[in-house]
């Protein structure tokens, strides 16, 4: 294998027409019309809600409250009451950024009726199989597009946002960027975490065309995203 | 996977035949088109970022050496493997032994061209492991024992009832099952062999030099469970899938979402530059990329055949083209159909194996105008028609007559003197249909072709008795 290596970047050197230098030497990005500018919070949060809105995902506007308590407690007490969320249970990770914006998930969820099912870098998915809902926050959320950005975090198993039914992303108000040439410009610098070994991008809820191009919203990931606006920071 | 693609007409005549297909890719195109062209229509820089497109793939194309060296450097620096295949033969022979080096006999994999290319499910399964493809479409062509007809859409040719009838002999499904329960039904039927899987495969969409990260674009959640759950996760992806930076995917994520299916992004996108971080509790321990040539090199040192690497695999040419809404995919005869299909596979199968392919084309350039990284896939397909002429492709007397043809056009006298003395028999010939009756070459040329009628009074008379066409018809053209 390594013999075919050598041979095959032997013979792509004898005739490679640019150097190392030229591949690092053009321009960065689109033109600006193909990235949003705004960068008011609120303006960010109209764009998002906009695009979420295309892919069937749904916006939960809790920046005004003064603590997460509330309006999450009463969200989740309302799902519950409405038939939804059969199982109850509920899941979380241990991510530092709850202490932050002042919420106690463990007791919030019991409060409201639910299960919750606590878990960290010690949980296998094979825990999230009968989970209702995977509530996490967003590392970075992309205005353009209603996009959620997740790093490898230690506290936040991967398959959160990915095996439970639906998906709950707690959006805080210092973890914004309005395109994806920001968000590129800022994971090197603005957004904490882990951007070296893996990130994700989640866009609404998993989506199938593949029978008869028709739209059919949950296959193998969540059926339901839900995005909360909330005016707390996360760090 | 066998290639077929010297059997195009008689495949594409079978494809013509087969009502429902016809309607259905019909169907889909356009639908994928009126996605394609809201989602473009709402970028107003959509050209510039085109050219933007095509000018990243061509820098990272160039420069492929270092791009790769990059790459390899990266990623083998954070934990990750890179193997790089000469064939499909070593790619298929470096998963089995990644997978037969862990033990592991169940497989899930996500949708990849690359690995249909290579025949991978097959060699696979012969050594005993069972391989369940999670894209609900590859899921549905699997249990059928069919080969995808669409790059981004390869269950486009079935219908809802096939599928039904499909998935009720195999799993949990009601025979009467509307799309949604037919969706739930083949969630819950994969998801344990999702939680079960000990080796993930995947192809790759992009993979950046810089950074070393390979980046997978999808809509069902199956790339993600197939690169999350499993211990070990693999990704074979061709070499011309470099990128120079990280940054660069602002550009290519746009063009290829809204190329593909007219999204502004999909639903998930999958950056992974090594094995799981420390501390996480899951994320592949072990990953490996398989880099496979099988070709391409010979294609990237060919200066006129290099920008068919530039492809980003979005599909947008297959569903613009006149011939591929007629023939629909498997008429190809192997991996890649349509207009791209139509470029890459004499080139990665031999022309020899696909000398219809490039006359597949109608050459309308919808193709070109619609690729999202500015292929010119009419002047590619112009190209291998002559290089099939080169390789003695076409039958002597073609030759000769295409010969003959260009000696007398090019001559102005012989062109009049013949065209006087052999337009009353052409008309003559035309009248009685002699054409199709003629055995050999001319009939196999009349047979798919209506013989052009000739022009009463001839264009050049009616020029001259014209003056140009200024007096009579008093236009100043």
């Amino acid at each position: 294998m390594s013999d075919y290596r050598d041979r095959l970047l032997g013979f792509l050197n004898a005739s490679a027409p640019a150097t190392r230098e030229a591949l690092y030497s053009g321009e960065i990005g689109a033109a600006a019309s193909s990235s949003p500018v705004e960068t008011a919070v609120d303006a960010l949060q109209e764009r998002f809600r906009a695009e979420l809105d295309i892919v069937s995902g749904e916006v939960l506007d809790w920046s005004g409250a003064e603590s997460l308590d509330a309006p999450f407690g009463d969200w989740l007490r309302g799902v519950f009451s409405g038939g939804g969320f059969t199982g109850k249970r509920i899941a979380f990770d241990v991510d530092p950024a709850w202490a932050n914006l002042g919420v106690d998930l463990e007791a919030l969820v019991t409060k409201a009726g639910g299960t919750p099912v606590r878990v960290d870098g010690s949980s296998g998915a094979s825990c999230l199989g009968d989970v209702d809902l995977g509530v996490t926050v967003a590392d970075v959320a992309i205005a353009e597009t209603a996009t959620i950005a997740q790093c490898a975090r230690p506290f936040r198993p991967r398959a959160l946002s990915l095996v439970p039914a639906a998906h709950l992303v707690i959006i805080p108000s210092n973890r914004w960027a309005t395109g994806f040439e920001d968000f590129f410009a800022g994971i090197g610098e603005r957004f904490s975490g882990d951007w070296d070994s893996y990130f994700t991008w989640i866009t609404g809820p998993s989506r199938t065309a593949d029978i008869e191009k028709t739209l059919t919203v949950g296959i193998h990931g969540p059926k339901q995203l839900f995005a909360a606006f909330v005016a707390g920071s996360a760090e | 996977m066998k290639v077929r693609s010297q059997d195009f007409q008689d495949l594409s005549k079978e494809a013509l035949g087969d009502e429902f297909v016809r309607g259905a890719i019909k169907r889909a195109n356009v639908s994928f088109q009126a996605a394609r062209e809201k989602a473009v229509a709402a970028l107003p820089d959509w050209q510039e970022l085109r050219q933007r497109g095509h000018d990243i793939k061509k820098r990272a194309l160039d420069s492929l050496p270092s791009a790769l060296e990059d790459f390899e450097q990266k990623f083998t620096a954070r934990g990750g493997h890179v193997h790089f295949c000469e064939d499909s033969q070593s790619a298929r022979d470096v998963v089995l032994s990644i997978i037969e080096s862990r033990g592991a006999k169940l497989v899930t994999k996500s949708k990849s061209m690359v690995t249909e290319e290579i025949g991978l499910n097959a060699h696979l399964e012969e050594a005993g492991v069972r391989v369940v493809e999670g894209d609900l479409g590859e899921y549905i062509i699997q249990l059928a024992n069919e080969t995808p007809s669409h790059i981004i859409a390869p269950a486009i040719h079935k219908s809802r009832e096939q599928i039904a009838e499909l998935l009720n002999e195999h799993i949990d499904c009601p025979i009467d099952a509307d799309i949604p329960d037919m969706t739930l039904a083949a969630r819950a039927a994969l998801r344990d062999d999702f939680l079960a899987a000990e080796v993930g495969i995947s192809g790759g969409n992009f993979a950046v030099a810089e950074n070393g990260t390979i980046v997978i674009v999808e809509n069902e959640g199956n790339a993600r469970l197939s690169t999350t759950i499993p211990k070990v996760h693999i990704a074979v992806i061709g070499i011309e899938k470099v990128l120079p930076r990280r940054e660069d995917l602002a550009v290519m994520l746009r063009l290829l979402c809204r190329g593909a299916t007219g999204q502004h992004i999909s639903s998930y996108v999958s950056f992974i530059s090594g094995p799981r971080t420390e501390g996480e509790s899951d994320g592949p321990e072990e990953v490996h990329v398989v880099f496979l040539d099988a070709g391409r090199s010979k294609i990237w040192a060919d200066p006129k055949t290099r920008e068919s690497l530039l492809c980003i695999r979005c599909g947008a040419c297959l569903n613009y083209c006149p011939i591929y809404e007629r023939v629909g995919g498997h008429s190809y005869g192997w991996v890649y159909p349509g207009p791209i299909g139509s470029v890459v596979t004499p080139h990665l199968v031999g022309i020899e194996h696909a000398k219809d392919l490039p006359q597949a084309s109608s050459l309308c350039g919808r193709c070109a105008e619609v690729c999202p990284v500015k292929i010119p896939l009419p002047d590619m397909l112009l190209d291998l028609r002559a290089r099939n002429v080169d390789a003695g492709g076409v039958p002597s007397s073609e030759r000769m007559s295409m010969k003959l043809f260009s000696a007398i056009a090019s001559r102005p006298l012989l062109w009049r003197g013949g065209l006087r003395f052999f337009r009353p028999l052409y008309r003559f010939f035309k009248a009685i249909g002699l054409a199709r009756k003629l055995p050999g070459p001319p009939a196999r040329w009349a047979r798919s072709r209506e013989l052009p009628d000739v022009e009463q009074p001839s264009f050049r008379s009616r020029w001259k008795s014209t003056n140009g066409f200024r007096e009579k018809e008093g236009g100043d053209r």
